[in-house]
């Protein structure tokens, strides 16, 4: 079992720091991930704000079919899309979006580290959503394809097919800017 | 991009505002569904008494109007004992009486059920005896006289005897007779007259008579029922006595036409009464009759009258008279006429008013 799942556990019991705990370990990546489906900082954040805020409300119980960290994926998911079902539209670019754009290059920084995978996470950018998706779960979070597959709702191999695809557009997209991943 | 604490305390925030508006809701609905389903109750119960109230009065109303009198026999409690020194010698005396009246006497066709139950206890110090007669009567009449008379004997025995009941149960309809007569009559009478030789009258007089009498019905139904049990106690045995007399509508429908229907044919000689006066001194030496004789008949149209003189026929008194018309006093009004008459070659001066 871990962290994750103790937190969540103490927090059901009534133990609303455990809830804190969980935010700190996974609020960033998901926010990212988030990000790659909404392309808005910002707006990715209040989808990770939202999926918290059903946490405490609803509590939904975890059954351990999953990873924690891929139900607590699969629940970001879900939310986002029903946010662009809802906006029927992404942000455009406004004067926030500086700030938002500042924010997500320290978030990167911080929670990325290292500078290759930085720039690979920028040219992921360009990418379709699916492909932005399957990458970032797939090279930035670990999850295996199983897990991807929870997450995405799709079958492995659909994952499989859609990381190879993912992977040929990211170096293309990479050797545009001159730029040579060998982990490609 | 909010610190964790900061974001920790936003979820938590709008976790809380959002519970809370859940449990608000659900206090919401919770009042609202108490408050339907109390006025729900209150429909119901109120609908449930209005129904028996209107239902009981329509009875009593029922009952009322047919003068039924209904008797609600006593049971008598049992006769303290004077020479009892104990006074618990009768501890307790339960007196129970239900009588339930027909409940569809305003629908008089279908079947109703009378029931009256009764029970007696009585309790001895050291003996309690129970009695409880039940009678029931099930009949398609609508209404009831219901007449009950019980009476409940206990000795200082604790024997209990009981007598009779008796339920009777009449009904009887009346129906209305209608006698209708319609009376039709009619006369014409028709008068022709002609100048040439006869007078016709005809009558005719039509009557018709017409009378129905319908008798619609008188219908009686006597039913009488009587409930009677053994003399001994406990009642052993119960028998029914029926009695129903039925006297089936009468309908009598009579119809009478009388119609007299008359013709009378009249036929009058024109000149019926002519008598011919005895003759008079005759300067002329022809007879001549007084001027002033008045005809009374009429003037023909063959009658040849104004210039040319005629000649016409007179018969009466079967003497043939023919007379010459002279000349006329007034032509134009052909009102007179002056004739001579012709009698065995005899002239006649006979001046006639012509009507």
């Amino acid at each position: 079992m871990d962290n994750g799942v103790e937190n969540y556990f103490r927090f059901r019991n009534g133990d609303r720091n455990a809830l804190v705990e969980i935010i700190r370990d996974y609020r960033d990546g998901m926010i990212l991930f988030a990000n790659s489906i909404v392309k808005d900082m910002e707006l990715s954040e209040e989808i990770v704000q939202e999926v918290f805020v059903k946490l405490v409300v609803k509590k939904p119980k975890y059954s351990g079919k999953s990873s924690f960290k891929t139900w607590l994926y699969a629940i970001c998911r879900y939310t986002a899309i029903d946010f662009l079902k809802r906006t029927k539209k992404r942000k455009e670019l406004n004067a926030d979006a500086i700030y938002s754009l500042s924010d997500e290059t320290d978030l990167e920084k911080e929670y990325i580290k290292e500078e290759q995978r930085v720039t690979v996470h920028n040219a992921m950018k360009n990418l379709k959503n699916d492909y932005c998706q399957v990458l970032y779960l797939t090279f930035f979070e670990g999850f295996d394809n199983t897990g991807v597959a929870m997450i995405m709702k799709k079958t492995n191999r659909q994952i499989e097919n859609l990381v190879y695809r993912a992977k040929k557009a990211l170096k293309s997209e990479l050797e545009k800017e001159g730029f040579v991943y060998e982990k490609l | 991009m909010k610190n964790y604490d900061e974001f920790a305390e936003e979820v938590f925030r709008e976790a809380d505002r959002r519970l809370a508006l859940k449990r608000k809701r659900a206090a919401a609905i919770r009042q609202y569904t108490l408050a339907l389903a109390s006025m729900f109750a209150i429909i119901l119960t109120g609908t449930f008494v209005l129904k028996n109230d209107t239902v009981r009065e329509a009875l009593e109303r029922k009952f009322n109007a047919q003068n039924i009198i209904t008797d609600e026999s006593s049971v008598t409690s049992p006769p303290a004992d004077t020479t009892d020194s104990d006074p618990e010698s009768y501890a307790t005396v339960t007196t129970t009486k239900t009588v339930t009246y027909p409940q569809d006497s305003i629908n008089s066709t279908t079947a109703t059920t009378a029931v009256r139950t009764e029970s007696t206890t009585t309790a001895k110090k050291s003996h309690v005896t129970t009695a409880s007669v039940s009678a029931s009567s099930t009949t398609a009449s609508s209404t009831y006289k219901l007449t009950e008379n019980i009476s409940v004997t206990t000795a200082r025995t604790t024997s209990l005897q009981y007598v009779s009941s008796t339920v009777t149960a009449e009904k009887t309809t009346h129906a209305t007779a209608t006698k209708t007569t319609h009376t039709t009559a009619t006369a014409t009478k028709t008068t022709h007259t002609t100048a040439t030789a006869t007078k016709t009258t005809h009558t005719t007089a039509t009557v018709t008579r017409t009378t129905y009498t319908t008798t619609s019905g008188y219908y009686t139904t006597t039913t009488k029922r009587t409930y009677v049990t053994s003399s001994t106690f406990p009642p052993t045995t119960t028998s029914w006595a029926t009695e129903t007399t039925t006297t089936a509508p009468k309908t009598t429908t009579t119809t009478t036409t009388a119609a007299v229907s008359q013709t009378t044919v009249v036929t009058q000689p024109l000149y019926p009464d002519i008598v011919l006066p005895a003759e008079t001194a005759d300067p002329s030496g022809n007879t001549t009759v007084p001027v002033n004789y008045r005809c009374a008949g009429e003037l023909s149209a063959d009658l040849q009258v104004g210039s040319q003189a005629g000649v016409i026929t007179i018969e009466s008194g079967g003497v043939q008279y023919v007379c010459d018309v002279y000349s006329l006093a007034n032509s134009s009004l052909l009102d007179y006429a002056v004739l001579y008459m012709r009698e065995n070659q005899k002239w006649l001066l006979y001046i006639s008013i012509v009507t």
